[in-house]
């Protein structure tokens, strides 16, 4: 037992390692400078990937919330918990890095765009997701509660994907990216998916325990 | 059809109309908040259209979270719930009968709340009735369809009303912004473009809450 | 066949463990009365019989039925809950009604009539039941819980607030329902009408289920409940 933890550390530090040098190295020493917006362009590596594992994250808990609707089996929750935690993690980032960005691309911290309106709606979701396990003190009705959340807010994903294209707003669509700039999105979005998979992974498998104990 | 849904609806009706606990509540927010916007939009110089319409259907959904919680609460409190869980019934009639004593209470406060918003803000609303009746129809079916569900998860706690607005704000956002834009572009609404978009979102909304609710609601029914 | 079988049921409420690995049978004739010290999880228990509450692990049949949200198996159990479980806003006969209508009775008006005569609550009929005495109540709540006749009847702590004679009213029906075939568990502290009316006793100790035969009901020390809590 002692020895698989072990492992599971030893891999995770390895993903999280190669995760953060390519990322680093790829946005640093790979990306070309933006001649516009300069060097805060390079926020959209880390804002891209975040957001793109908010959304997953939403969509994991979802699908293991109606996993668990199913089959009654709480290890579906320590899923969906381990996915709502990252996942709240993920959209807040998403929020904070992107106002970041707004402030030098438009010069203001936050406007109603729908895009930045709907992931606000989803950080919302999340957070009372998150807070509202935390008032239920017997776990099948707190597995329950979060699943029907979770389903439910599952409709919000949607939204947030399509926002650009269904109201108009300012949020930039899909804007034409030179190739080395491209690759290192592509990079960084691998990266931080893997590196939040395996934080799901092993904070589900701490939970799951918890269950069985 | 099941009639049975319609002996629970009776004896919600019943209780409010002995109690009279629900309704004037709703009613009291609805108005305060229609001459609270008027004072506001007068104040201000403008296109107020939006500020009322924004504010009118945020008034009839917290107004809802009203009726929404005490349409479980009159269950909980009693310990009602857990006998009306064990009758021979499918969920669904449950859910059917506290959407619809919901679905009227807000039908009701809408009667009377909107053309109060539109009166005292002086915004053109009231010309289009039939498409304003559409409006309202569907906003507070959405609301009442995923309320429903949110109110029958929140019930179990103390705070339940608390809860119940904070969650069911947030899932409720996007048919607030949706109902509150074909409000405010009734005016265009002859003309294809946005109030068809704001409309056909809103009906997206209501259709797929309540379905959801439907399915849903099954689960939330065990203790 | 069974009546309700639950084997191996554990159920865990805020981390703790009210029932671990315990089992329960009751058969159709049988009335058990399920006794033991306050907090010691007999309302649990009884709960996760009616099918109320599913246990965190283990399995409970009625009838050979697995699944307690199957209408068929709702109209088998009749729950009497230590709660009265009555709309405080509507009278005695309208909650009877409102039963009866709920459990697709064919005609609910005259099996609402004939359940406020024979639980003697025909004289308070138009009373509402916020305005009713606890004992009238309970023996509502008793009247609701059974008016679709079930054939299994889980009865919590139902002497509560009973008078004499309703304790005479509750102890004939039991003994007739027994004699009609039917299943029945009680929940009670009462020695004496324990005692009366078990056929089997158990208690429910250190979060399992324990059988005590009735006769060995005499020998409990007064102060038995409180010993057990501590």
């Amino acid at each position: 037992m002692l020895r698989t933890n072990r492992s599971q550390t030893n891999r995770t530090l390895v993903l999280l390692l190669m995760a953060l040098i390519a990322l680093v190295s790829g946005a640093v020493f790979l990306a070309p400078r933006d001649a516009t917006m300069g060097d805060a362009q390079r926020i959209v590596y880390v804002h891209v990937a975040v957001a793109w594992n908010a959304l997953a994250a939403f969509v994991v808990m979802a699908a293991t919330g109606a996993a668990y609707l199913r089959t009654r089996d709480l290890k579906w929750d320590a899923w969906m918990h381990a996915a709502a935690e990252s996942g709240w993690l993920c959209c807040t980032l998403t929020l904070v890095s992107g106002s970041i960005w707004a402030h030098e691309a438009w010069g203001t911290w936050w406007t109603w765009d729908p895009r930045i309106t709907t992931v606000f709606i989803l950080w919302l979701l999340y957070s009372t997701c998150l807070v509202l396990r935390g008032h239920a003190n017997e776990e099948h009705l707190r597995a329950r509660l979060s699943a029907v959340v979770a389903i439910l807010g599952a409709l919000d994903v949607p939204l947030v994907a399509m926002a650009t294209r269904w109201f108009r707003g300012m949020h930039p669509v899909a804007p034409e990216m030179e190739p080395r700039m491209l690759a290192v999105l592509l990079l960084s979005l691998l990266s931080f998916t893997l590196f939040f998979a395996v934080v799901v992974y092993c904070r589900q498998t701490i939970l799951a325990r918890r269950i069985t104990a | 059809m099941d009639l049975r849904w319609w002996w629970i609806v009776q004896k919600d009706l019943a209780t409010e109309y002995r109690g009279w606990n629900t309704w004037p509540r709703m009613l009291l927010l609805g108005l305060l908040m229609a001459f609270l916007t008027s004072y506001m939009a007068i104040a201000s110089s403008g296109d107020n259209s939006r500020t009322a319409a924004g504010i009118c259907w945020l008034t009839i959904c917290l107004a809802a979270t009203i009726s929404l919680s005490h349409s479980m609460q009159d269950e909980q409190n009693p310990c009602c719930w857990e006998s009306l869980r064990l009758y021979p019934i499918s969920p669904s009639t449950i859910y059917a009968a506290k959407l619809t004593v919901n679905t009227l209470s807000l039908a009701a406060l809408q009667l009377v709340v909107i053309p109060c918003f539109a009166v005292t803000t002086n915004v053109t609303w009231m010309s289009h009735p039939l498409l304003l009746v559409v409006v309202a129809c569907l906003g507070n079916l959405a609301i009442n369809s995923v309320g429903t569900v949110a109110a029958a998860l929140t019930v179990r706690w103390q705070s339940s009303h608390g809860l119940l607005v904070l969650l069911t704000l947030p899932l409720l956002i996007p048919v607030i912004l949706a109902a509150a834009e074909s409000t405010r572009l009734l005016d265009h609404a002859a003309a294809h473009g946005p109030w068809r978009d704001w409309l056909l979102l809103l009906t997206a909304f209501a259709v797929v809450y309540l379905t959801a609710g439907w399915v849903l609601f099954e689960y939330l029914v065990e203790d | 066949m069974f009546a309700i079988e639950a084997t191996n049921i554990s159920h865990r409420l805020a981390g703790e463990w009210i029932l671990q690995e315990t089992d329960f049978r009751l058969t159709a004739n049988e009335c058990i009365v399920i006794t033991g010290a306050n907090g010691a999880g007999k309302t649990t228990l009884l709960r996760l019989l009616s099918g109320s509450m599913r246990p965190t692990s283990g399995n409970v049949t009625w009838y050979g039925h697995s699944d307690a949200r199957e209408i068929q198996v709702r109209r088998l159990i009749g729950y009497v809950a230590h709660e009265v479980q009555l709309y405080p806003q509507l009278t005695v006969a309208e909650n009877l009604l409102f039963a009866a209508r709920m459990c697709g009775i064919a005609d609910p008006r005259r099996r609402a009539l004939q359940t406020l005569d024979v639980s003697g609550l025909a004289a308070s009929a138009d009373e509402m039941v916020a305005k009713t005495s606890r004992g009238i109540r309970q023996r509502l709540a008793i009247a609701r819980a059974t008016i679709h006749e079930p054939t299994i009847v889980l009865l919590d702590e139902p002497f509560t607030s009973l008078d004499q004679e309703g304790c005479q009213w509750l102890t004939e029906s039991i003994r007739k329902w027994r004699r009609a075939g039917r299943a029945i568990c009680v929940v009670s502290h009462d020695l004496t009408l324990t005692r009366r009316l078990a056929t089997h006793v158990v208690r429910v100790n250190d979060r399992k289920v324990c059988d005590v035969t009735p006769a060995s009901v005499d020998n409990f020390a007064p102060n038995h409940f409180v010993a057990d809590a501590a």
